[in-house]
């Protein structure tokens, strides 16, 4: 669609990722995004692995008996994982809010200089901060309830 | 501070350099119309009014798009300021970019008030009121100047050419929330119903009762007609 009739032109996957220079919103659209992806390939690989479950006893050992080869690794995967959809939920709460129901983005205004975005006003950026903090403290947290589980803590 | 450097990504992606005396309130954009006028005559950049109106000299200054004109050297904190053209554009020369898919996703919205009522459209009799307060709900998209450094910064029209972009959703809402599609209406069946009152014949015209099918559809006006749908 451009003048010379060539397929549009687009920045691609990395400049879409780099919030470097921007506000926070944009920082939580990239953690969005990518706890996005880590989730799929979360929940593509759980199904694969339950479904061992259906071939039998044995197909379902060498399963787990692959995952515990892993080692300390399969923990941090999970952790990662754990990770991911605490932040993807607690923020994907947010979007909720401010998409379907027009919360947390501010009233419009009067744009006088110097001007700032009402959508990132004192009370999205509350709860924007709000849910890193929880999101990090939980996080820790399935840290130690992992390292547990390995008998290191 | 007493010089400045710009490292501008050209054409083909070449990084040229250009040294110049730094003079106090300099922005980017006088330093780029110095670089023209006294060491590189062939260096693109689009310009015009020099104040933050005209939309036209968008770029990516130090990894983020602004308006060079309204870019302060000073305020970027660093002796070497990078400048690239913007992104999710082609780039025609140096920092220009082609506009077209930006133009296209904005036009696509169908930015203008647009009238059920054809008939009262074209042949208005009278005029449409807005009290402030209403102007307030849209009026920072209406000051949108179409520079398209939204379009440029949006992560998703990074990955996602068909989708319209930040300008043309906001240009949406503009009209979306602008409430003389209605006024006009109200407007327009007050004062019918006051004439039927008066002259006891019912006359609320066709367009407004739905009483009476309407006429022959009148031809689209001419900025309708680039308009895509």
């Amino acid at each position: 669609l451009t003048t010379d009739g060539n397929p549009r032109y687009r920045a691609g996957l990395l400049a879409s990722l780099n919030p470097l220079g921007y506000n926070v919103e944009r920082w939580s659209y990239t953690f969005h995004r990518v706890t996005g992806v880590i989730l799929i390939g979360y929940l593509m690989a759980h199904i694969f692995e339950t479904f061992q479950l259906s071939l039998g006893a044995a197909a379902w050992g060498n399963t787990m008996a692959a995952l515990h080869s892993l080692g300390p690794l399969e923990m941090v995967g999970l952790w990662i994982v754990a990770g991911s959809a605490l932040y993807h939920g607690a923020n994907g709460i947010r979007l909720v809010l401010n998409e379907m129901f027009g919360s947390l983005m501010g009233k419009p205004i009067l744009p006088v200089y110097p001007y700032s975005p009402t959508s990132l006003g004192r009370n999205q950026r509350t709860v924007v901060w709000t849910i890193t903090v929880a999101v990090l403290v939980l996080w820790v947290w399935a840290g130690l309830y992992l390292l547990a589980g390995l008998g290191v803590v | 501070v007493d010089k400045v450097t710009l490292e501008v990504v050209r054409s083909g992606g070449r990084r040229v350099r250009y040294d110049l005396k730094y003079r106090k309130g300099m922005t980017v954009l006088d330093a780029l119309i110095e670089v023209r006028e006294k060491q590189d005559s062939s260096l693109g950049y689009r310009h015009s009014c020099r104040m933050g109106i005209c939309g036209s000299c968008g770029m990516n200054i130090e990894g983020v798009p602004r308006l060079a004109c309204q870019a302060q050297i000073s305020a970027l904190k660093t002796e070497v300021v990078k400048l690239e053209p913007l992104h999710n554009m082609k780039v025609l020369k140096d920092l220009v970019v082609d506009l077209a898919p930006f133009i296209t996703m904005h036009k696509s919205v169908r930015p203008h008030l647009v009238r059920k009522d054809l008939a009262e459209r074209d042949h208005s009799d009278g005029e449409y009121k807005v009290v402030s307060e209403e102007v307030n709900r849209f009026l920072q998209f209406d000051y949108c100047i179409m520079c398209a450094l939204c379009y440029s910064a949006c992560p998703t029209v990074a990955l996602d050419p068909a989708y319209l972009g930040p300008q043309a959703i906001a240009q949406a809402y503009r009209y979306m929330a602008d409430p003389i599609q209605l006024a006009r209406v109200e407007i327009l069946r007050k004062r019918l119903l006051r004439k039927k009152t008066r002259v006891g014949s019912p006359l609320v015209p066709p367009a407004v009762s739905g009483e009476v099918k309407q006429g022959p559809k009148p031809p689209p006006l001419d900025f309708e007609k680039g308009a895509v749908s």
